[in-house]
């Protein structure tokens, strides 16, 4: 007759554990079916107001309003990304959108001055829930200016 | 009658599992157009009412068919089931008459083959893998045309064939993390498990005994069946090599990239130092100090040469340096994995999975150059080590260790996992005192002289090195509370880091399986590789999602996926050769629509 030996009791007991931690990961946090509770496309307008033109090395704001057919969800976030010149390198910066729907980016360019004193700018503004892209995206091409 | 029953069935267990997935509102993080957007994984063909009943119909011709041959209780069953299904369907319970075909098809599918045996198994695999190979098809065919045509959605346009495909395959990702976590962890159990052996001469000792027999019979014969398939290995070698070239060239063409963006996020980094060291050095000796001074010297004279030597700017000689690294990274897996397998068709195996799965889109979102580069160096290496040892000869030890000391040029992270890999395997031999002193001098001398390297480089020359880096993520990066946090953090890698490319659960599977292979055929060369699995262990555990995605990018978990598959096709070889060509042209589409699914949705 075999007998379990403390090696044999220790093993199974930490097969099990790393079993039911994997077991929570999967129910918890991996759950396929707690995904869809991630907001998809909501029924909101987004309204933004973008500065006339931005000049190189100085920072700038993107201001604007989220409008809801219900509450503001909570938990939103806008994310702003500005793509210059010849380079395409991207700046993004993210603000939270507050209660009543208003937010603020700041942004300043920090990628290698263009060689040209007049570049245009992509910029877009994306409404994001926990780092999931609710649809809502708004986009516009700036002017900017480089100082010599 | 039977021929029908073995088409039937596979159609109506994949049908009815893509209609309960659609109709129960899963929905996975999908990467569309660089964001990543919660996608619902619905799929419908003609319309839900119309699909479900189709579907319930083909699950009542079955057991029809089956009922008609056996004239059974659990046939009239089957047949109950699906009339029952058809019920819901007419009171537009969509879900539920989905879920009882599903159920039906599995019940008849179990009962068609071990209670009857009315159908072969290895003939429903055959139906089983040539739908899904169809699938597969469609998936390519729908991103070529995407390619050609161009468009917004990258899901539906010109036409949605890759959209199946996809969801398909993402139906599966919320099993990723977990997958992942059990190859990181699977080393510790193998360690942990050790002391559990089944009762001798029980039925779960004899199973196990003629698994390990034939296991390490087919990886001692893995040359002899499938050098027949040679034509295979040149078809997955050339497709290795010209595949991520090919990609590359399109992630920067018009129809895919129409902003022109610069795609992978480093490679910024790349042009701001190799910049601000030209701007700040009066001649080229104080540019080469100052590019000796950073981690990765070797990839930034790389891309700073070549854009010298053709005369483009560092931007396009970055972008493009994928063309040169990859086929590289592919020649020296493939090197590594040929004295790991001693087979072709394997080792060939082993690069397309590589040049085709995560870790080429990884490194092509994240523009992991230096790492691209640092990690082939250390392949090389450490195939040039095994050959050392098989051989008892310094010569390739000397290239080993050169070539490990060029991959501590080009990136610290590969050369800390292949230093902490070969001291691993050190100390493992040394316990279970199971190998010749001989090979125990060559690991030695070869860690040795890698430190020393590092030694002198960091602490008496100051410049930054591969410990100090290591040092570095330590005690900065790694942190318990990041165990604590465990699932939220890996989740979030696995759907989010560098766009989802983590994200591909047959990987993991055919790791897992590939761990279990070299676990049995023990050799002192498959050690070193499940010594690199942990090594990466704590980064993976107590690191933030940027370290364990790291983690994942640094280990050969591509060549344990080519040993998990080597396996089942040994195995489909001997018994059913059909089934393993299917098999192998079913794995080359699933990883190609991997690869064309990432880089169309890669820019803007």
């Amino acid at each position: 007759m075999a007998r379990l030996g403390f090696k044999q009791i220790l093993s199974i007991m930490l097969v099990n554990l790393i079993a039911l931690w994997l077991t929570y990961g999967y129910l918890v946090a991996a759950n396929p079916l707690t995904i869809k509770d991630v907001p998809g496309r909501l029924s909101c307008r987004l309204l933004v107001d973008y500065p006339e033109m931005i000049v190189y090395g100085a920072r700038f704001s993107i201001s604007g309003r989220l409008i809801c057919e219900d509450k503001i969800p909570p938990q939103l976030m806008v994310q702003a990304l500005l793509i210059c010149g010849d380079i395409h390198t991207l700046t993004v910066n993210a603000t939270t959108i507050g209660d009543d729907g208003t937010f603020k980016v700041d942004l300043e360019a920090s990628f290698p001055k263009p060689s040209t004193s007049k570049t245009q700018c992509g910029v877009t503004v994306h409404v994001i829930s926990k780092t999931v892209s609710t649809g809502l995206i708004d986009k516009k091409t700036l002017t900017m200016m480089v100082p010599s | 009658m039977k021929r029908i029953i073995e088409i039937l069935l596979p159609i109506l267990v994949v049908s009815s599992y893509l209609k309960v997935l659609s109709l129960s509102g899963i929905s996975s993080i999908l990467m569309i157009r660089r964001w990543s957007m919660a996608k619902p994984l619905s799929i419908v063909f003609i319309n839900d009412f119309i699909d479900c009943l189709a579907i319930a119909l083909i699950a009542l011709t079955v057991s029809v068919l089956l009922a008609y041959r056996h004239g059974k209780h659990l046939s009239l069953l089957s047949i109950s089931a699906s009339a029952l299904s058809l019920v819901f369907l007419t009171l537009s319970l969509y879900f539920y008459s989905a879920l009882i075909s599903l159920l039906i098809g599995l019940f008849l599918t179990t009962y068609a083959i071990l209670l009857k045996k009315e159908i072969h198994l290895f003939s429903l695999a055959r139906c089983l893998f040539s739908l899904l190979l169809l699938i597969e098809a469609i998936g390519v065919v729908g991103w070529i045309l995407y390619i050609l045509h161009g468009g917004i959605n990258p899901y539906t346009e010109p036409l949605p064939l890759q959209d199946l495909e996809t969801k398909m395959i993402y139906s599966l990702s919320s099993l990723t993390p977990i997958l992942a976590t059990l190859f990181m962890l699977s080393t510790l159990l193998l360690i942990i498990v050790k002391p559990l052996k089944p009762i001798e001469g029980s039925r779960p000792a004899e199973l196990l005994d003629r698994l390990r027999a034939f296991i390490k019979s087919a990886v001692s014969n893995l040359s002899k069946q499938s050098e027949k398939y040679g034509a295979w290995g040149n078809i997955f070698l050339f497709s290795a090599l010209i595949i991520p070239v090919l990609a590359t060239l399109l992630l920067y063409t018009p129809v895919v990239n129409p902003s022109n963006m610069t795609v992978s996020v480093d490679i910024l980094h790349y042009i701001n130092f190799l910049r601000r060291a030209q701007e700040s050095s009066q001649n080229d000796l104080e540019f080469l100090y100052e590019v000796l001074n950073s981690d990765r010297p070797l990839t930034l004279l790389m891309i700073y040469s070549i854009s010298k030597m053709i005369a483009v700017d560092l931007r396009i000689a970055s972008i493009y340096l994928p063309v040169i690294l990859s086929p590289f990274f592919t020649l020296s897996l493939y090197y590594l994995a040929l004295n790991l397998f001693k087979n072709k068709l394997y080792s060939s195996l082993a690069c397309f999975l590589a040049a085709t799965g995560p870790f080429t889109t990884a490194s092509l979102y994240g523009g992991f150059l230096a790492n691209w580069l640092g990690l082939s160096l250390s392949y090389l290496s450490l195939a040039m080590m095994i050959k050392s040892i098989e051989q008892y000869s310094m010569k390739p030890l000397l290239l080993s260790i050169l070539l490990s000391i060029l991959s501590h040029l080009a990136h610290p992270v590969p050369w800390n996992f292949l230093i902490a890999a070969v001291t691993l395997t050190v100390l493992l031999a040394v316990a279970q005192r199971n190998s010749g002193r001989s090979i125990l001098k060559f690991l030695a001398v070869f860690i040795a002289v890698n430190l020393l390297y590092d030694f002198i480089k960091t602490r008496v020359l100051n410049f930054i090195g591969a410990t100090v880096v290591a040092e570095s993520i330590v005690s900065t990066e790694l942190s318990p509370d990041n165990l604590v946090n465990f699932w939220p953090i890996n989740v979030f890698m696995i759907y989010f880091h560098v766009g989802g490319a983590f994200n591909f659960p047959p990987t993991y599977i055919f790791a897992l399986l590939g761990m279990a292979v070299f676990t049995i055929a023990r050799f002192l060369k498959f050690d070193i590789l499940k010594m690199w699995v942990l090594a990466g262990l704590p980064l993976y555990l107590f690191g933030p999602d940027y370290v364990q995605a790291r983690t994942l990018q640094n280990i050969p978990i591509d060549i344990f996926a080519s040993g998990g598959l080597a396996i089942v096709l040994e195995y489909f070889l001997f018994k059913d050769k059909m089934l393993s060509a299917l098999l192998l042209i079913s794995i080359y589409l699933l990883y190609l629509n991997n690869l064309l699914r990432f880089i169309v949705n890669l820019p803007f």
